[in-house]
């Protein structure tokens, strides 16, 4: 008889829902791709819901909930943070400590998380058990991994108290070694840059990262000396004078504006050479971190991989960075590294102490499925979904949709992609794409405006033939989540001819045979794939190396900008006809844009979609 | 509320965390300038 865990993450940024059946992960989501509201915090019922759904079974076959975190240890730190600042937080204490404190506040999270399962009817609620934040991240990361033993590192902005720790797995065991606390955290480290910069806490991280290379670090000695002191083993104490978010409801203040020469830049306004530097500055300081607390991972353990969770370890540059060190053989990082990923996380290591095995362990792979863990649809549902819409469409056998596809691919066009199961985690790794071809030096710039209307300082990130990987980027081991940065390989890099552009013009700049993947520093966020991990993708990108020789794709996440990736063939085609994507593959139909009607909205639809 | 909040915080908030300051900075603000690792012992694992 098979054992089932549910795993449930919520009320703070992306909630999310992860079901483990005997230890290995079945059907995962975050709530946002059925709310449609990027990073919704709420009770995840949808997701919930979809979990349960996916396996036909009800809450009463369910043996325990796994909650991602301890509400009432990290209410203690709240207090603390909140006691400890007195008598300069008065506001921070006026608007925490009600959110905290009333009825269905966040110190009730798990009474409120029983009565919401209640409400839902889904069935009978068994026992729910806490599990705290980093231990969640570190399940996520270790249970899942192909590795027998790891050293375990998670590094995130603040569970309860922990921000960074170290764990030792050895088969169904994770053995916490040591730990740093809050308020000293290289998440929130990142996060003051990523707020100083203009963007946003939380989802900006990822832009400002995509900003360092631009840039020089020319500010890192400036943070090592005022704002994080860091040991060589990694371990770091941070100055809190500088920093707002013990106090108030913002991360940085004046004396950040004072060190770093002015206010911070005005969200959406012009970007200049202090943000490239900032950015620069951060990254540097950050993998220096990273580095060092890598480094005290392998000799605390002995081990040779390393397992990596937590929002910091979806930091792809620090990863590669790991990676090239050779501190460790292999790198593992979790897909869902961020919070969504504690839903799963919380799930594992409850199963693992409910005795669950971890079966995979010697395939060579590991559980995660590809990160398809998400909802699919099949054939009869989208046929239903394009008759009742009255939607023109192409049936094909599915060779000949693949040949299809990439032969649009080739000639230029960009091609919507939505096959099998949806990807949990922050990224679309093949199942809910916008592809195009990264051959094309001007298919950075036309994606970004056809799709996503807006000019782009990233570029895209690159999917390739996990065989052929090699030829294309300086990659010691596969990447099958997006998680790490290489360089593009030399064989791939043309001589750059000067063309005086500066700044974000340099994106424009050709410097290697896949421009739209390649960055200003000549690295790219790639991602292996292989027949097994998803077999549709996998023949996509075969069949575009047969037409032209390049064994690789431009992918980039099906949504505008704004939006959570789209979910259902409603969502896809939504997003279809709202920007100018040629062609939709969506199962076994083939959908051309010249063939559809003209589409209207009632609404401004681009008004109703937040600033991300 | 907020008139409760206030008093709360001056007459309770504020001389607890002076007090509590004195014998020992929970967010350890301060700088252990001889120390040579900021890592401290695993707190996962136990109870609340
Ligand atoms: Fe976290």
């Amino acid at each position: 008889m098979s054992e089932l865990v549910l795993g449930i993450s919520a009320f703070y940024h992306d909630s999310a829902a992860a079901l483990v059946r005997d230890g290995v992960p079945v059907a995962a989501a975050q709530e946002e791709r059925f709310t449609r509201k990027r990073h919704d915090p709420s009770f995840p019922a949808q997701a919930v819901r979809y979990c349960l759904d996916e396996l036909g079974v009800s809450l009463g076959d369910v043996a325990a909930v796994a909650y991602y975190e301890d509400p009432r240890l990290k209410f203690r730190r709240v207090l603390a943070t909140l006691v400890g600042t007195a008598p300069t937080g008065f506001t921070s204490f006026r608007e925490t400590l009600p959110r905290w404190l009333r009825a269905d506040g966040k110190l009730r999270a798990v009474q409120v998380v029983r009565r919401e399962l209640e409400s839902a009817e889904l069935g009978t609620v068994p026992e729910i058990v806490v599990r705290r934040h980093h231990e969640s991240h570190a399940a996520s990361a270790f249970f899942p991994s192909p590795y027998r033993s790891a050293a375990v590192l998670c590094v995130d902005g603040v569970g309860e108290w922990a921000t960074t720790t170290l764990w030792h797995g050895r088969d169904t065991a994770l053995r916490p070694l040591a730990e740093i606390r809050f308020p000293h955290s290289l998440g929130l480290l990142y996060s003051a840059f990523t707020y100083f910069c203009g963007f946003k806490v939380d989802s900006g991280e990822y832009k400002l990262m995509g900003l360092a290379p631009y840039g020089r670090p020319r500010y890192a000695d400036l943070i090592r000396e005022r704002l994080i002191d860091v040991k060589p083993d990694g371990s770091f104490h941070m100055d809190m004078r500088y920093f707002e978010y013990l106090r108030g409801q913002v991360m940085t203040g004046r004396a950040f504006e004072k060190l770093f020469g002015g206010p911070r830049r005005t969200p959406e306004g012009p970007l200049t050479e202090r943000e490239f530097d900032l950015a620069a500055s951060v990254q540097d300081v950050t993998e220096e971190v990273m580095l060092g607390l890598a480094r005290t991972a392998r000799e605390r353990t002995g081990e040779s991989t390393l397992c990596l969770a937590g929002g910091v370890a979806l930091n792809c540059v620090a990863n590669g960075k790991i990676v090239d060190s050779g501190l460790f053989d292999e790198v593992w990082v979790q897909p869902a590294a961020g919070d969504a990923g504690g839903a799963l996380g919380a799930a594992l290591a409850v199963a693992m102490d409910r005795g669950a095995a971890r079966g995979h362990v010697g395939s060579g792979r590991d559980a995660m499925s590809g990160a398809l863990l998400g909802p699919a649809f099949g054939d009869a549902q989208i046929a239903d979904y394009l008759r009742s819409r009255r939607i023109p469409y192409h049936r094909l056998d599915p060779e000949r949709l693949v040949d299809d596809v990439a032969a649009a691919l080739a000639d230029g066009k960009i091609v919507g992609w939505f096959q099998d199961r949806m990807e949990f985690g922050p990224r679309a790794l093949g199942a809910r794409s916008i592809l195009g071809d990264p051959r094309d030096p001007a298919m950075q710039s036309a994606m970004n405006l056809k799709i996503k209307f807006r000019e782009s300082f990233r570029p895209f990130a690159p999917a390739v033939l996990a065989a052929e990987a090699k030829d294309y980027f300086d990659l010691r081991q596969e990447s099958p989540y997006m998680l790490l940065v290489a360089q593009v390989a030399a064989a791939q890099q043309v001589p750059v001819t000067e063309t005086g552009a500066t700044g974000i013009d340099l994106l424009r700049v050709r410097r290697s045979t896949i421009p739209a993947v390649t960055h200003v520093d000549g690295s790219a966020r790639v991602q292996t794939v292989t027949p097994d991990s998803n077999p549709a993708y996998h023949k996509l990108l075969t069949a575009f190396r047969a037409r032209t020789g390049c064994p690789v794709l431009v992918n980039t996440s099906f949504n505008v900008r704004g939006e959570p990736i789209v979910r259902s063939p409603h969502d896809a085609y939504t997003c279809f006809m709202r920007t100018n994507i040629d062609m939709l593959a969506i199962g076994n139909f083939l959908l051309h844009k010249s063939e559809q009607p003209a589409w209207s909205e009632e609404s401004d639809w681009r008004a109703e979609i937040p600033l991300d | 509320m907020a008139p409760l909040l206030l008093f709360t915080y001056l007459l309770v908030a504020t001389p607890l965390g002076w007090a509590s300051r004195l014998v020992h900075d929970p967010l350890t603000r301060r700088r252990r300038r001889r120390a040579t690792t900021y890592w401290t012992a695993s707190s996962e694992g136990r109870g609340t």
